[in-house]
């Protein structure tokens, strides 16, 4: 994997208060990646940094081939809340951002009515921007991001203020995306991350808490589970299985019929305990043998 | 096409669109024309105010055409600068605040591009509608009370405008350092007047206060010739303006250019 963005210790402090607790990672050229994170996990914080709106405590960050260059210039960001000049109309706005990145004349011009085609504003392109809606704005806002053809796009919290259609469209617009650049975006939402992203990274309380490519980490953290639901209470059962080494760990749902067991391997735990079932004569409803969730996943890191 | 200039440009179109470009330097030609028309007009105002009994005599001073322009400044100076100070005040706490700035400055763009382009438009505007009113003035006192000596009168005006670029790259500071625009505005205008009333009752301590620029402008219109410790105030008042413009600069690198927090 060629990396387009390297970070090394990466802090922010606050006062007394650790935003960003000297975290490091790299980003994968061609890749999409999500950074997730609870509300409050410094997400935010970091992608400033990235994007060179704030100046980190310690740290550094790097860019592919550009030591010097202000890699501003090879970044395309969109924030949670784009805010524009609503005495503009869409198009200045678009030939204002193209010229800040150093576009001019017939190019830009081409280069920001296709992306305002492409993005559905090429009808509102000449209204003023004090009469768009928050779809059009967050669509607007790409548009911009998008204008000098960044080598990579970052988008904070993207999708978390759009209503499901607007998430929908915008999911297919970034899928779309991805082909064309690098991604870095930031969700509490693990399913987003989960239809979008090559790579994860998970964020807690300032410190990266799991990071990698979003399949490897399925397969790795996976754990092998077994539901058992019953027609009476399982507690007794439980308590006689602590015996075998294969069992993890166990917790009852369900008012005590239900039994969820974390094993060891269970190829070998099955006939096991389906003999031990047996054996008691327990009034099996549902015998599930399954993996854990991403999603169970996720919430272990953050430690909910 | 640098960015400096692409900012300076949207600058110029936003007080185009917000009128701003437009309403300011009205007002200030209001305020230039009605000094030398209300003079002007004064006799005839108190004759027709009609209730002198009869036989009275009343002299009224005929005022120099001088007088008059001396007149116009002062007018500038209270309620032209209260105008321009507010027109001001939110030009980077407001775009800090709502998030604009943000949206720039993820942009390959220098603060120094930032802060230059706000600090020249703003400077040009007040300088435009400075000299319109000024103008303004200079007509109808030449117009209607008597000729205006252009040398004193050029003079005058060069000192005014550097007192209001001083007071302008003030609140430019204090918008960036303060973001707040209320609180610019109010920290300029205490300032000035601060200055304002330091120069007038300790004039021998306050030579150097940018405060006795309006003074000096005033001497410059009546006699012909500043008073004392004119170049002392010419000096440092240019040197603080730089100086302050480049806080500015400097305050606006160190500071998180995100809109939260």
């Amino acid at each position: 994997m060629t990396e387009i963005l390297a970070v090394q210790g990466l802090t922010k402090r606050y006062g007394g208060m650790t935003a960003v607790d000297g975290i490091s990672f790299t980003l994968g050229k061609s890749r999409a990646t999500a950074l997730l994170g609870p509300n409050g996990a410094g997400k935010s914080t970091t992608l400033a940094m990235l994007c060179g709106l704030l100046q980190p405590t310690a740290g550094h960050v790097r860019m592919a081939a550009a030591e010097r260059e202000d890699r501003r210039k090879r970044i395309g960001y969109l924030p949670q809340h784009p805010v524009f000049f609503n005495w503009m109309t869409g198009r200045e706005y678009m030939r204002f951002a193209g010229e800040l990145f150093g576009l001019k004349g017939k190019r830009l011009e081409k280069r920001a009515d296709e992306l305002l085609a492409r993005l559905g504003l090429g009808d509102a392109a000449k209204r003023r921007i004090i009469g768009y809606s928050g779809g059009m704005k967050q669509r607007l806002g790409i548009a911009q991001a998008m204008i000098h053809e960044p080598e990579l796009l970052i988008l904070d919290e993207p999708v978390s203020a759009l209503d499901p259609v607007g998430r929908r469209e915008l999911i297919d617009l970034l899928l779309a995306l991805r082909k064309e650049t690098s991604l870095l975006f930031s969700t509490h939402v693990l399913p987003d991350a989960e239809e979008l992203c090559q790579d994860i990274l998970i964020m807690n309380k300032g410190r990266i808490a799991l990071a990698g490519d979003i399949e490897e980490i399925r397969l790795t953290h996976r754990k092998p589970l077994v539901t058992i639901v019953s027609e009476q209470p399982l507690a007794d059962f439980a308590s006689t299985l602590e015996k075998h080494p294969f069992i993890r760990s166990w917790k009852l749902a369900g008012s005590g019929k239900e039994l969820q067991l974390e094993v060891e391997e269970s190829q070998e735990a099955r006939p096991l305990l389906l003999a031990e079932l047996a054996r008691r004569a327990i009034p099996v409803v549902r015998f599930e043998a399954s993996y854990s969730s991403l999603e169970s996943l996720f919430l272990e890191v953050v430690g909910a | 096409m640098t960015a400096w200039s692409v900012l300076f440009r949207k600058e110029w179109l936003e007080f185009r669109r917000s009128y701003k470009g437009i309403w300011i330097p009205l007002v200030f030609l209001l305020l230039g024309i009605s000094q030398p028309v209300s003079f002007y007009l004064l006799p005839d105002l108190l004759k027709t105010a009609g209730n002198l009994p009869q036989g009275s005599v009343m002299q009224i001073p005929i005022p120099q055409p001088m007088e008059v322009m001396a007149g116009t400044l002062s007018q500038f100076s209270s309620l032209g600068l209260l105008v321009l100070v507010l027109a001001a005040m939110a030009a980077i706490a407001g775009e800090r605040r709502s998030g604009a700035a943000e949206m720039i400055m993820a942009k390959p763009v220098s603060p120094l591009a930032y802060i230059a382009s706000k600090w020249l438009s703003y400077q040009l505007l007040s300088l435009g509608a400075l000299l319109l009113g000024y103008l303004g003035a200079w007509y109808y006192t030449d117009l209607l009370i008597g000729p205006v000596n252009p040398g004193r009168a050029l003079a005058g005006f060069g000192l005014y405008a550097l007192w209001f670029a001083f007071c302008l790259t003030l609140t430019l500071l204090l918008s960036t350092w303060l973001r707040s625009g209320a609180a610019a505005a109010a920290g300029t205008l205490v300032t000035a007047a601060v200055l304002s009333i330091l120069s007038g009752t300790l004039p021998k301590w306050m030579g150097w206060s940018p405060g006795r620029l309006t003074a000096h402008a005033r001497e410059f219109l009546l006699t012909g010739a500043p008073s004392a410790q004119y170049g002392l105030c010419l000096g440092v008042s240019t040197l603080l303006l730089v100086l302050l413009a480049v806080v500015n600069v400097i305050k606006f690198k160190r500071s998180s250019y995100t809109s939260s927090e």
